[in-house]
């Protein structure tokens, strides 16, 4: 008896026992709902809760970012009960995400575990290509304002003549 | 509902006016400037302006929302064009005739594929925009609130004509003004310039850098697609024949002016999420979100009563311009030459609704974004440009030449689209049709005769003749 006592002791400290039965809710599963790499600096970030949270109203969820792997860095974005989040304006890098679930207005007991993390990789276009496109833009703008105005001259110089 | 029926209502009382197609599909051409003005500055407050101009800010910063701004210069661009359009075509109907007349069948066919797409793409943006729209504020089911909003268009629309689309759009124009003004002030009550560029430095730092590579790409991007869109689009079209001679310039210069501090005001709501906590969950969604949440349950209604607004009054416009379209360029010109009045208003009717319940169930299944939905259609409508700003003032610009610009710049414009980004597209589709026009007008130049693009009005006594004849010297 006291073998088994000290086998289930174990087993509980190895972490195998599901989060369940230690009472926290389950991790919601995360999932990045744009392109990787971004190359505008944003993207949608969606998260699908366990099953068995889905008809309960005080689960909120915790989102997280981060530039290091390990989470070291880590930054509150949002803390609610919506299951998506938009970021945006993000600078050229790698940014870590994670999402975790919890039971409203509870002490930290209820918090569930991190969901696995998202990575999500920013690459702004180069900005010569920018330019370039720009300066493109430019010249067939300006070109098409010029033809509008010579057209309007030529035809207003037309009916004078015919007059 | 009550918004509804009063345009339902509106569309039937003033659509007792039109005695004939003129007054069907133009308005008996007879439009003067406040209305002129008004439905051209509702037309292009669409819902993209309320829910893409902030979500343009959102991704893209200020370059973003200055980039949405510059689609007002297809409207001061168009003025002049629309002068010249009533100068040579003071008895046309659609830009597709314009283009038949003056490029022959080749070109038309091929404008006629290009316009037709764009219109349906437009209206499926509307379509579900109205449905994300009531899901959001209204709570109503997002297939239920898309079809009230197709079917309240559809039925006036087909009751009125242009002269319900017009009256409408003028009273859903203050509407919008007023309602952008007071959510705008509403905003800044809570949250001061300082604070929101404090909240963006921190949390968005690529959002306010003059050098952002996708948004300084979107710039003139947009610009040309907007000038695109407007230069071709019947929409517009449809409006400078409606309205009275000497209008036309003054009222769409007008209306760009009115038009350009929309996206400006719905984009800054977009960039004060950050400093108020308020959580986006879909980028398209985050001005009328943003505003809701700020102003609470009045805010809810007013932004509610703007959407709506901005939704009809480019639904009924498209409704009626693509219905012009078809009825003139295909079923008139190609099916049925002898057609009388009532016969093309039954055919106008139908297609109203045809159209209608296309649009219905391809919106049902709400697949991508609305700026991935409406930007596949950039590098199109960019490559029609330079045919036709050539076409209207240019003698020399030849038929072939036409046609290659807007086939190469398509094919371009959407290899660039695909391969650099939504950005891109109509920038470069407008690019290489500007190369190929101007080349083929020096390489080969024609000589063309103005007095061929006027042509006879539809008139119930007459029969037609074929679909292509050619106008007396």
């Amino acid at each position: 008896m006291f073998g088994a006592g000290l086998l289930v002791l174990l087993f509980h400290a190895a972490g195998a026992v599901s989060v369940q039965e230690r009472g926290g809710v389950p991790p919601p599963e995360l999932v990045i709902d744009s392109p990787s790499p971004s190359r505008a600096g944003h993207a949608r970030l969606l998260w699908v809760p366990d099953a068995t949270l889905l008809e309960r109203d005080d689960i909120v969820f915790e989102l997280q970012q981060a530039t290091r792997e390990d989470f070291s860095d880590a930054r509150a974005l949002y803390r609610g009960p919506d299951m998506a989040s938009v970021v945006s304006g993000l600078e050229d890098g790698t940014y870590y995400y994670r999402v975790r679930a919890a039971v409203a207005e509870t002490d930290a007991d209820e918090v569930g575990p991190w969901s696995d993390p998202e990575v999500l990789v920013v690459e702004h276009h180069p900005l010569q290509l920018a330019i370039l496109l720009m300066i493109v833009g430019g010249l067939v703008f300006a070109a098409t304002v010029a033809v509008v105005i010579h057209g309007v001259l030529t035809a207003g110089r037309e009916d004078v003549a015919k007059a | 509902m009550i918004l509804g029926v009063f345009w339902v209502f509106l569309g039937y009382l003033w659509g007792r006016k039109a005695k004939n197609m003129d007054g069907y599909m133009l308005a008996g051409r007879n439009v003067g400037l406040a209305l002129g003005a008004a439905t051209a500055m509702a037309t292009w407050v669409t819902s993209n302006t309320t829910m893409l101009a902030p979500q343009f800010a959102l991704e893209l910063g200020i370059w973003g929302m200055l980039a949405y701004s510059t689609a007002s210069f297809g409207l001061f661009l168009f003025a002049p064009l629309a002068k010249r359009i009533r100068q040579l075509m003071p008895r046309g109907y659609t830009s597709g005739d314009f283009v038949r007349r003056r490029y022959g069948r080749a070109a038309w066919a091929f404008f006629l594929a290009i316009s037709i797409f764009y219109s349906l793409t437009w209206l499926i943006s509307m379509g579900m925009a109205g449905g994300i729209l009531m899901n959001a504020v209204a709570g109503i089911r997002y297939e239920v609130g898309m079809s009230a909003i197709l079917l309240v268009c559809v039925l006036y629309t087909l009751f009125g004509g242009l002269y319900a689309v017009i009256g409408t759009d003028y009273i859903q124009s203050l509407i919008i003004l007023i309602g952008i003004g007071v959510v705008g002030w509403g905003v800044l009550s809570y949250a001061s310039f300082e604070t929101i560029y404090e909240n963006v430095t921190e949390d968005k730092p690529m959002l306010l850098k003059m050098l952002m590579p996708a948004a300084l790409m979107a710039v003139f991007n947009n610009m040309l697609f907007a000038v695109g869109e407007i230069f071709h689009s019947n929409v517009w079209w449809s409006r400078a024949l409606a309205m009275r001679d000497k209008v036309g310039q003054r009222a769409y210069l007008l209306a760009g002016l009115f038009w350009l501090p929309v996206p400006v005001a719905a984009g800054f709501i977009a960039l004060t999420g950050g400093t108020l906590g308020i959580n986006i969950t879909s980028p398209d969604m985050v001005g009328p979100f943003v505003a809701a949440q700020v102003l609470g349950r009045i805010g809810a209604v007013i932004v509610f009563i703007v959407l709506f607004c901005s939704l009809a009054s480019s639904i009924d416009s498209l409704l009626a311009a693509t219905s012009d379209l078809i009825t003139e360029d295909i079923y008139r010109k190609m099916i049925h030459p002898s057609a009388t009045d009532r016969g093309l208003r039954r055919a106008s009717a139908a297609i109203i609704v045809g159209v209608g319940l296309f649009v219905w169930a391809v919106c049902w299944p709400r697949v991508g974004t609305l700026a991935e939905v409406l930007f596949f259609a950039g590098p199109m409508v960019g490559s029609t440009i330079w045919p036709i700003a050539a076409g209207l003032f240019w003698r020399k610009a030849n038929p072939t030449g036409a046609l290659l610009a807007m086939a190469l710049g398509t094919a371009f414009g959407l290899a660039a689209y695909l391969t650099i980004g939504w950005y891109a597209g109509a920038l470069v589709g407008a690019a290489v049709s500007m190369v190929i026009t101007v080349l083929s007008t020096l390489l080969a130049p024609g000589d063309f005769d103005w007095k061929r693009l006027d042509e006879e009005p539809i008139d119930s006594t007459q029969k037609r003749g074929g679909a292509f004849e050619v106008m007396p010297a």
